[in-house]
């Protein structure tokens, strides 16, 4: 496609384009083809065949979600008057049935819902009998039966409700059946115990899931009852002249407007005003809840979704580093947004996907009063949208799914390139990293091609489908139409007051109007349908994380860690990252209160390992870490991990102000703490140079400090912790000797009382310690204190000291 | 770990936004602040709206066929309702009601087919109609005007109410009023040339993040960098299409509801000249939001990229979080920023709905007005009540498709923030724009003649320094921390400039010498790890791809790599995760000094290169840059005197100064000189301990 003209230009404006410019932008500009699809590399695509979901699958997904939007169905209990009590009875409400009865009873006594009157008021009172029979029901029962009773007693009103407001007339029985609902709703609502010979009321608030629809029923209700008024004032009374119903004309206050065969001139102007009033009076309703609905419904989606971003990033930081091993943080950003946002069309979804099922079953019935054969075309596009949807569904789930996981690769990429931007530029690699991007986000663009194509074929093939019944069926009916038929179900029809005793001109508009419906509600489940596949794979993405179950849990009979007081004590530890590769072996070794422990060895000695053991990063495969004689799986793990401070070897900070940086793990801190935290770590001194002092918010990865600027800022982090237990996994090998030194001493001193360990390769640190270990491949092949591990003439320890002192004495010796 | 810049480096200069707008509320300025501290110009009048609006429509011209083809399609959907009606009402009139034929009640344009069924009995002309709408079913996908029995295009995926949660829908956003051949075929072509357009812009905007000067990359947070790239980006499609197309498709759509309703009711002057009233009503009611609703987008974004900034920090540290125990701050951090941003998107949301009640008021007043001129014709008698149905309808349709012009404007004031942070990282000055001579292998060497590095806050990292690194030498920089050690290495592989002074390569002026060229030359082993999600073998080979499996697994065992290599499951094939390594820190260095080594340039600059190994490797190591010192020249920072005292040249700096230059004889042989007292120093412990 000869799409890029001989005028390109640079895009960005700034500087004139040279020749590779030129034939990079016009490469990118040809990445994607101009319509067709593209292949995905095969080791980053799957085959359908592979898709595990079924119906089923995808239905077990959703359910999985019902927890995460529970809680705004059914809120939270608020108590009224008094707090817990040990000698309190059950909540129940068993006021509420007696209500239900009573307001029951009033309804049939009073004649507002009277018995024996019509067929209408016949059923609804004896739907409000049911209902409060079922409330009996609910205060008796318990388990499966319970939640039967609850479900027909939901069901039942709500329909009860509907039924008084559109098919019975007159107000007063809505009254009643609103009262027993009410009464019923109690239940759920209010109830109360007896607590130290007082009565206790808990209600329910928070249920916003069920205000939200509660607000949406009556809002649509309302709608369509002040667009029947509308247009039945001003179709007949404006337009054509006929005089107001009783009940509009007293509505407006104007009896006068109901009297007589025809409105006069002047009365219709009146009218026109008066709707004028309406419609505007209507505005000053319907705009506030056109803004109060869609917002409230956003808020709660979003809470929803909160919900479920916390879990996902909870669980992330729960699972140990053997799974961060091979987990990229793209990833976790994707799934965090894209992934778990799928959530929020849920409910939506299934609502409408009710209403469908429920208004196409209705039309295909009316449908096939008339004709039989109509009615079964009409359940051929149910049939033909079922197999279509078993072709495609397996097909679509694999496309999406490949369409997120290349996504989510594409973000990797990005995080990955710019987190490592210095090394990029160090070595000139931006267009390798540039083509590596761009070959990511032609692919994941790919992969979304192939999926959204799919959703629209999907949509089309079904329109077409639909369409090739209904032209048949509209063949069939204008045909019998043209020739006046008799409809096949005429007796029954001629019943319930149609008038489609024969085709004719009306009847074929009925039909072929229910017919298109019948075809939309199908269309429209289908399109559910489609969005639902890539909903499930989303979220089936989200329940993939939240389903590693941690290696590293609380057990269940975790106590908190109790003072620090004796020891720390390795028995026999083993421990492994993959199974062929032993990381430590058989280590033991004790670490008293108030003692020093040096960790010392070659690089990959195991050294850090150790120290994660005893934080339970992860636990040992034999053996048992304890302190003060418990095992450290018996602790709860945060407890654990709040006595024990570390500054790491690599110094982590976070975007956020320096004094924020220092207390991270207690936010609580006051300045003065931070402060001091600060002066042991000889950090003082750079913060006095910081422009804004503790305020200074640092970039990122703390771009604005050097290297030994935030190894001091870890060790005031870990110090401003004030943990029993302190590791320092080479926390100075960054400083030069002078700043170490100062450190140090002011570590020792401020150390006293607790167990500290340090990894180093310094001698001059480690002859600090009471105790060294000297480690070697996973094993400890010495230990003791440094005079006696020197003593050992032929000892790795000695050999170390050694090494590192000849390096430094040969130059030295040789000036001297 | 995933270290940006290690040194004192940042505070931006020239960073063209580092002054918020003074309109802005204290809090959006502190939301900007916080998502990128280059970035806080934000708020857009009207007339820089329209640059960015025009800057993103000029991308037309990347895309020039396929944009017309995709305008042509949606202009032919202009022309579906002049069409779709007629099959039915020869259904009903001429098959139902049996009427005779009547090709003058048509169109001219559809009279040729209603001719052609003259003659033929009820079955077979309701056969030819039938066959017809099969017809257009297959190629438009419609055979009439009710909503079941025409379709169209979309593949709207379920979304989430957040703003980065909706930009998948953006970038591969496509629509058509066609179902059938057609609409599948404008459907993809403008599912391809959003992608096509969302492609391009995000490329270009990570080439252009990837060669920002590193002072400006050490102030920029990478979830915002993240944010933009893959979020902001995706504002693109909205504006591309929606500028052009929406007002012009909507006068033309007012043109063809002109004509039908000639066609089908004769002129009605006075309900047109209503409808184009709504035009100055609705731009008036619509004065105050474009720029609000900037503001609440652009809110929206950075609070976005904030939340980004957390996960990913978060993730990229997982060892510390967990370590430190600090897994509920994190949740608490995210909870907090999430929320927050979720805010955020709500409150521009509901900027969004009230602009649809104050349009939906002025419509509806208009609507009140237009009742009333009609009602009254008919209350007169001279119109029917069944005209005023015709009417009305009418009415809505025209002032509905002239609503569609300033309703354009709108749409698009959520996604022009966006582009404006894409645009705005993409102008930034950029790196790359420095050419100059391509330098070959370094022969003589560097020379630093009196620079200065300053920067913008004030602080000055480096003060009148002079130094001249030979070819062939190994040069030690030793000094205490902050001494300006960093920045100096820096200058050379000129990922800093001097505020003052000269940095010469072999008699050129660094700033006539291509940058391209020059990092080819310098090969620089960071003092943190960076290691990428590749294999080990590829990690060595960073910066010579080409480099064969012999000579990595040389330069390995000159880094004491090779042996715990080989150890691991996948020897030189297995690869590496990014987050947490499976190799320990010092052998991550190793890789490291492996890969500086493996690049053939001619200038090796190692910054604290031995910190995290233990002597016996670093032994390796110092034997490792005697070779590597034969041919090229070796610049090394480090604090441990094994890896210093060999030099060829040792500097001793402190406060931004040389203080003190020679070998380490020379300089051990100055009494009271501050490098013996630093050497003093270490020795002083290491004797201590070796007795």
């Amino acid at each position: 496609m000869a799409e890029a003209g001989e005028w390109l230009a640079d895009s960005t404006g700034a500087n004139s384009p040279d020749l590779s410019e030129r034939e990079s932008l016009r490469a990118r500009i040809r990445a994607l083809p101009a319509w067709r699809s593209a292949p995905i590399p095969p080791e980053r695509d799957r085959d359908p065949a592979t898709d595990q979901h079924d119906l089923g699958g995808v239905a077990r997904i959703f359910l999985r979600t019902w927890p995460f939007i529970a809680p705004l169905v059914f809120g939270r209990w608020h108590i009224l008057r008094g707090g817990q009590s040990p000698h309190a009875s059950q909540w129940n409400a068993r006021y509420a049935p007696f209500l239900a009865t009573a307001a029951a009873a009033f309804g049939a006594f009073s004649g507002w819902l009277p018995t024996g009157a019509d067929w209408q008021h016949d059923v609804l009172f004896w739907g409000v009998v049911a209902m409060a029979a079922l409330s009996w029901a609910l205060v008796l029962l318990v388990g499966r039966a319970f939640a039967g009773a609850a479900a027909a007693l939901v069901l039942i009103g709500v329909a009860a409700n509907l039924f008084a407001a559109m098919v019975v007339t007159g107000w007063r029985d809505n009254v009643s059946v609103g009262l027993v609902s009410f009464a019923c709703l109690a239940l759920w609502i209010c109830q109360y115990r007896v607590a130290d010979g007082r009565m206790q009321f808990r209600v329910r608030l928070g249920c916003h899931i069920v205000y939200y629809y509660a607000l949406v029923g009556v809002n649509t209700l309302l709608g369509m009852i002040a667009g029947l008024f509308t247009v039945d004032l001003l179709n007949q009374s404006v337009l054509q002249a006929e005089p107001l119903t009783d009940f509009l004309a007293n509505f407006v206050g104007r009896a006068d407007l109901a009297a007589g065969e025809a409105l006069t001139v002047a009365q219709r102007q009146e009218l026109q005003w008066i709707y004028i009033v309406f419609v505007v009076a209507i505005g000053f309703v319907t705009f506030p809840v056109g803004v109060v609905l869609p917002y409230y419904n956003m808020w709660i989606m979003q809470a929803i979704n909160q919900e479920l971003r916390l879990a996902l990033l909870e669980r992330w930081h729960q699972l140990s580093l053997r799974y961060h091993g091979d987990h990229r943080v793209g990833d976790s950003v994707y799934r965090i947004y894209q992934d778990s946002a799928q959530v929020t069309a849920i409910i939506g979804m299934l609502i409408s996907v009710t209403t469908q099922v429920g208004q196409y079953a209705m039309a295909l019935a009316f449908i096939t009063a008339l004709h039989p054969l109509l009615g079964l075309m009409g359940a051929t596009i149910a049939v033909l949208a079922v197999l279509w949807a078993r072709w495609f569904s397996p097909r679509l789930r694999v496309r999406s799914l490949v369409a997120r996981e290349t996504n989510s690769d594409l973000t990797s990429r990005v995080q990955e390139a710019l987190g490592a931007v210095r090394v990029v530029k160090a070595n000139g690699a931006e267009a390798r990293e540039q083509r590596r991007f761009e070959e990511d986000s032609v692919v994941a663009f790919n992969a979304a091609h192939r999926a959204r194509s799919l959703v629209a074929v999907a949509g089309i093939v079904m329109f077409t489908a639909a369409a090739g019944v209904l032209l048949g069926a509209e063949f069939l009916i204008a045909i019998w139409a043209s020739s006046e038929r008799e409809t096949f179900a005429a007796a029954l029809i001629a019943l319930i007051g149609l008038s489609f005793v024969r085709w004719n001109l009306a009847a074929f508009q009925w039909t072929r109007n229910h017919l298109l419906q019948a075809s939309n509600q199908v269309r429209g489940v289908i399109r559910e349908w489609t969005a639902a596949q890539d909903m499930a794979m989303g979220l089936g993405r989200v329940f993939d994380i939240l389903d590693i179950e941690p290696d590293v849990r609380n057990a269940p009979d975790a106590v908190p860690m109790p003072p620090f007081a004796r020891e720390v004590r390795f028995d026999n530890v083993d421990f492994a990252y993959v199974p062929e590769r032993p990381v430590l072996r058989d280590v033991s070794f004790a670490a008293a209160a108030g003692t020093v422990t040096a960790v010392v060895g070659p690089t990959g000695s195991g050294k850090s390992t150790l120290m994660g053991l005893l934080t339970r990063l992860f636990d040992p495969d034999g053996g048992r870490v304890c302190i003060d004689g418990t095992d450290v799986r018996r602790l709860d793990v945060e407890s654990l991990r709040a006595n024990v401070a570390i500054a790491l070897q690599q110094n982590v900070l976070f975007g956020m102000s320096v004094r924020d940086n220092i207390r991270y793990v207690v936010p609580e801190a006051s300045d003065e703490a931070v402060r001091k935290a600060a002066a042991v770590a000889c950090f003082d001194e750079v913060i006095a140079e910081l422009p804004e002092g503790l305020d200074t918010v640092l970039a990122d990865r703390g771009g604005r400090l050097s290297t030994g600027q935030r190894q001091r800022l870890t060790i005031a982090r870990a110090v401003a912790k004030d943990a029993p237990i302190l590791i320092l996994d080479e926390p100075t090998a960054a400083l030069d000797a002078q700043t170490e030194h100062r450190v140090l001493e002011r570590l020792a001193a401020w150390g006293e009382g607790r167990a500290v360990f340090l990894i180093t390769h310094r001698v001059s640190t480690i002859r600090q310690a009471d105790q060294i270990l000297y480690l070697e491949e996973g094993r400890i092949v010495e230990q003791g204190s440094h005079d006696e591990l020197m003593a050992n003439a032929g000892g790795r320890y000695r050999r170390f000291v050694d090494l590192d002192a000849q390096a430094l004495a040969q130059p030295a010796g040789g000036s001297a | 770990m995933n270290g940006a810049a290690d040194n004192a480096l940042a505070v931006t200069p020239n960073a063209p936004g580092a002054v918020p707008s003074a309109n802005l509320t204290a809090f959006e300025r502190g939301l900007d602040a916080t998502a990128s501290p280059l970035d806080m110009d934000t708020d857009l009048r009207f007339r820089q709206a329209l640059a960015v609006v025009w800057r993103a429509v000029t991308y037309i011209r990347f895309f020039p066929l396929r944009f017309a083809t995709k305008f042509f399609i949606m202009w032919l959907s202009l022309l579906t309702p002049l069409i779709l009606p007629w099959p039915l009402k020869i259904v009903i009139d001429n098959v139902v009601l049996g009427e005779p034929l009547a090709p003058e009640a048509f169109p001219s344009y559809f009279a040729p087919f209603v001719r052609f069924l003259e003659g033929m009995t009820a079955v077979e002309m309701m056969a030819w109609v039938i066959a017809l709408a099969v017809f257009m079913v297959a190629v438009i996908g419609g055979y009439g005007t009710d909503g079941g029995a025409n379709d169209q295009t979309d593949a709207q995926l379920a979304e989430g109410h957040d703003t980065a949660t909706r930009t998948e829908n953006d970038a591969n956003h496509a629509f058509s009023k066609f179902a059938g051949l057609l609409g599948f075929a404008e459907f993809r072509l403008q599912l391809r040339l959003s992608q096509s357009v969302n492609h391009l812009l995000r490329s270009q905007l990570f080439e252009r993040i990837a060669r920002l000067p590193m002072p400006l990359l050490a102030d920029q947070r990478l979830g915002d960098s993240l944010y933009r790239v893959m979020y902001d980006t995706a504002a693109m499609s909205n504006v591309f299409f929606q500028t052009i197309m929406s007002p012009v498709l909507a006068i033309a759509t007012v043109f063809v509801i002109l004509a039908i309703m000639r066609f089908n009711y004769g002129e009605a002057p006075e309900l047109v000249w209503l409808a184009v009233c709504i035009l100055p009503l609705q731009f008036i009611a619509m004065l105050p939001f474009p720029r609000l609703l900037r503001r609440r987008s652009q809110a929206s974004r950075a609070a976005g990229s904030v939340t980004t900034g957390n996960v990913e920090e978060g993730m990229s540290n997982v060892l510390a979080v967990q370590s430190l125990g600090g897994n509920k701050r994190e949740r608490e951090r995210f909870r907090a920023q999430s929320a927050e941003s979720f805010k955020r998107f709500r409150v521009e949301t509901l900027t969004r709905i009230l602009y649809g009640v104050a349009m939906g008021a002025a419509s509806g007043l208009l609507g009140l007005v237009a009742f009333y001129f009609i009602s009254s014709r008919v209350i007169e008698g001279v119109l029917t009540p069944g005209d005023y149905g015709v009417l009305f309808y009418y009415y809505l349709w025209l002032s509905g498709a002239l609503t569609a012009i300033p309703y354009a404007w709108i749409r698009i004031q959520q996604d022009v923030p966006g582009i404006r942070r894409v645009f705005f990282l993409m102008d930034l000055p950029s790196e790359t724009e420095r050419e100059g001579v391509a330098l070959g292998t370094v022969r003589t060497g560097i020379e630093l003649a009196g620079v200065d590095v300053t920067y913008p806050d004030g602080r000055r990292a480096l003060q009148a320094v002079n130094l001249r690194l030979n070819a062939g030498e190994v040069t030690a920089l030793v000094g205490p921390t902050g001494a300006g050690k960093t920045t100096l290495a820096y200058l050379i592989a000129g990922f800093l400039d001097a505020t003052a002074g000269a940095v010469r390569i072999d008699g050129h002026d660094i700033h006539d010498v291509s940058l391209r060229s020059l990092r080819e030359q310098v090969a620089f082993v960071f003092q943190e790890t960076q290691l990428f999600s590749d294999s080990v073998a590829d990690n060595i080979r960073y910066g010579n791809p080409r480099a064969s499996q012999a000579e990595v697994e040389r330069v390995a065992r000159l880094a004491g790599a090779h042996e715990f290599v080989s150890a691991l499951p996948g020897g030189y094939a297995t690869r590496l995760g990014t987050v947490v390594s499976k190799l320990s820190a010092g052998q991550m260095q190793r890789i490291a000094i492996a890969r500086g080594l493996l690049k053939p340039a001619s200038v090796l600059v190692l910054d604290e290169p031995t910190s995290a190994l233990d002597p016996e490797t670093e032994s390796y190591l110092v034997q490792a840059l005697r070779e590597a010192a034969k041919d090229r020249m070796v610049l090394v920072i480090a604090h441990r005197l094994s890896t210093i005292a060999d030099a060829d040249n040792i500097v001793f700096m402190e406060d931004g100064q040389i203080r003190e230059q020679g070998t380490h004889a020379e300089l051990m042989a100055r009494p009271g000189g501050s490098y013996r007292r630093f050497v003093a120093l270490a020795l002083e412990t290491a004797e201590d301990a070796a007795s």
